[in-house]
């Protein structure tokens, strides 16, 4: 790889009290990539994500974007340089209509423009234009996590974490929901999918990387990183 | 801005007309009961800025009255100063506290934040009680002009004030409602986390919504040593400042300037009504009735009742 990754994470540290969430973690992410981060549960991969968008401090290491250290950046600050995440569980502006959901990152994130149109694209993109003035409370779950990636769509990220947005749906919501992040990721944004659904992880991934208890185990093409002896012990038991 | 334009003018016109009919009453009494629910109309709406769009409950309404009120009283003390330039002063200082409030407190959420401002009110207190230059605890007189020019009585010229920061108030609510900014606040009180990641500054815009609603209040309280005219700690920092101040929006409803205003309009006036005919000690029951029928029946409010929660952005 001769250009410098889109993110860069060095030995990346964060600590609850005496319990090393993540330990020393580098994690890469080149500009248009797909990456699927799997791990067992409590293994960091959301801690991974909320030290890369802010939600959280790491205490050592380093997280780059773009050619700039962003560690002591704010969320709002990163959501403006251009990486964004969505939830694990959807979380809508709920006294908001849809619309006036996207309405937030238009006027806030502001990286191309106010421009309306951005909005309808989004609604039209995910596939929620015939509920543009329904209520968060009137959505079905795959409807909000698709609220919660137009909003990320009309951010225009350049780096997405997509923190489990299948978990609990069926599995034509799923083949929706993979679809709309290939969509995303044909126009050129980086995703990288945290998810337990194996199905998902590895039609959607051009590389795997595996956390367990905080470190990075295997890093690499998703089939060799799967028949890895030790990941299929950590990760998919004996 | 055409529309800016055209709501300010009409909420000019009720204002004049308003002050008309008091004039014409002819009664001095009339103003005296008008001050009082115009200056609720004031403290609702600067309530409903922090507590209704952004969803911070302020319990400390009083300390930031007071602020207004004894800042025009250390004001007096130095040179006599005319009461618009008393209420500009009043604005600075109650919107840098609340401005240092906010700094300090917006990191805490929910009954944790209500709690940090209700203990700003009391730390206030004690230093304003022990302050001799303002008259500490024995309090201070304040003199009022028996004549103003134009006017004529005092009391009328201070309505005239109160109705001017009213008008000032409600168009700034309106115009937040409608910008941006309002945008941001309704995120913020929706949901704070999923705000910051959609890109919304909630730490700036929180500290704006904090200074804008503590400097309205100070305004609200520069004139209250002239229309008490004896003014001590224990009355300026009266709780039911507070209560009234958040009564009044929940009870009209918060997700619009008019909500508050409605409400403080209702009670305001349900109170003097009371006042005059049962006792001033049955306002207290009457707000609490209220408010517990309204939270039951209405949590919405008088507007969500009436189905006008607010424009909605078309889309």
């Amino acid at each position: 790889m001769s250009a410098l990754p889109l993110f860069r994470a060095e030995s990346l540290t964060k600590r609850f009290g005496g319990f090393f969430a993540l330990d020393g973690v580098d994690f890469n992410v080149s500009a248009g990539e797909r990456v699927g981060l799997i791990g067992p549960n409590g293994s960091g991969k959301s801690t991974l994500v909320g030290c890369a968008s802010g939600a959280l401090r790491n205490d050592a290491g380093a997280v780059w974007f773009k050619d700039q250290r962003i560690d002591r950046l704010s969320p709002h600050q990163r959501v403006r340089a251009g990486l964004v995440r969505s939830f694990q569980l959807p979380r809508p502006f709920r006294g908001l209509t849809v619309v006036e959901n996207l309405r937030v990152p238009l006027f806030f994130a502001g990286r191309q423009g106010r421009e309306e149109d951005a909005i309808d694209e989004a609604l039209e993109f995910v596939g929620l234009t015939a509920r543009r003035k329904a209520m968060p409370q009137d959505l079905t779950q795959v409807d909000l996590r698709k609220l919660d990636l137009a909003r990320a769509t009309v951010a225009k990220p350049l780096l997405l974490f997509v923190d489990e947005a299948m978990a609990g749906l069926s599995h034509s919501e799923i083949d929706e929901i993979l679809a709309v992040l290939m969509r995303m990721n044909d126009g050129g944004v980086a995703i990288v999918m945290i998810e337990h659904i194996m199905r998902a992880v590895t039609a959607f991934s051009q590389r795997l990387v595996v956390l367990v208890a905080g470190r990075k185990l295997a890093d690499g093409d998703p089939d060799q990183v799967l028949a890895n002896v030790e990941v299929q012990r950590a990760y998919l038991g004996e | 801005m055409n529309d800016f334009l055209r709501f300010f003018g009409l909420v000019v016109l009720a204002a004049c007309a308003l002050f008309a009919a008091m004039r014409a009453v002819g009664n001095d009494y009339v103003f005296y009961a008008g001050y009082t629910v115009l200056e609720y109309v004031v403290l609702a709406c600067a309530w409903n800025i922090l507590g209704g769009y952004v969803g911070y409950v302020n319990f400390g309404v009083a300390a930031f009255l007071a602020l207004g009120a004894y800042t025009g009283v250390a004001l007096s003390k130095i040179a006599p100063l005319p009461l618009p330039v008393m209420m500009l002063a009043g604005g600075v200082v109650a919107g840098l506290v609340g401005l240092g409030t906010g700094y300090l407190t917006l990191r805490l959420r929910g009954i944790f934040f209500a709690i940090a401002t209700l203990a700003l009110a009391v730390v206030l207190q004690t230093l304003i009680t022990n302050w001799e230059f303002v008259g500490g605890s024995a309090g201070v007189y304040a003199i009022r002009p028996k004549h103003v020019p134009v006017f004529g009585s005092y009391i009328a010229y201070m309505v005239f004030l109160m109705l001017t920061l009213a008008v000032i108030v409600v168009t700034v609510s309106r115009a937040i409602e409608t910008s941006g900014l309002g945008l941001g606040f309704i995120a913020i009180r929706d949901d704070e986390v999923a705000a910051e990641a959609t890109g919304v500054p909630t730490l700036q815009l929180k500290l704006i919504a904090t200074t804008l609603s503590g400097a309205f209040m100070g305004m609200a309280g520069a004139p209250l040593p002239y229309y008490v005219t004896f003014l001590e700690p224990s009355s300026a920092f009266n709780l039911s400042y507070a209560v009234n101040s958040i009564a009044m929006p929940l009870i009209g409803g918060t997700t619009a300037w008019f909500g508050p205003v409605l409400g403080a309009l209702l009670l305001g006036i349900a109170q003097q009504v009371v006042t005059v005919t049962i006792s001033s000690e049955v306002n207290l029951l009457i707000v609490g009735l209220l408010l517990i029928g309204f939270v039951v029946l209405a949590p919405q409010g008088l507007i969500g009742m009436l189905g006008l929660t607010g424009r909605r952005r078309s889309g």
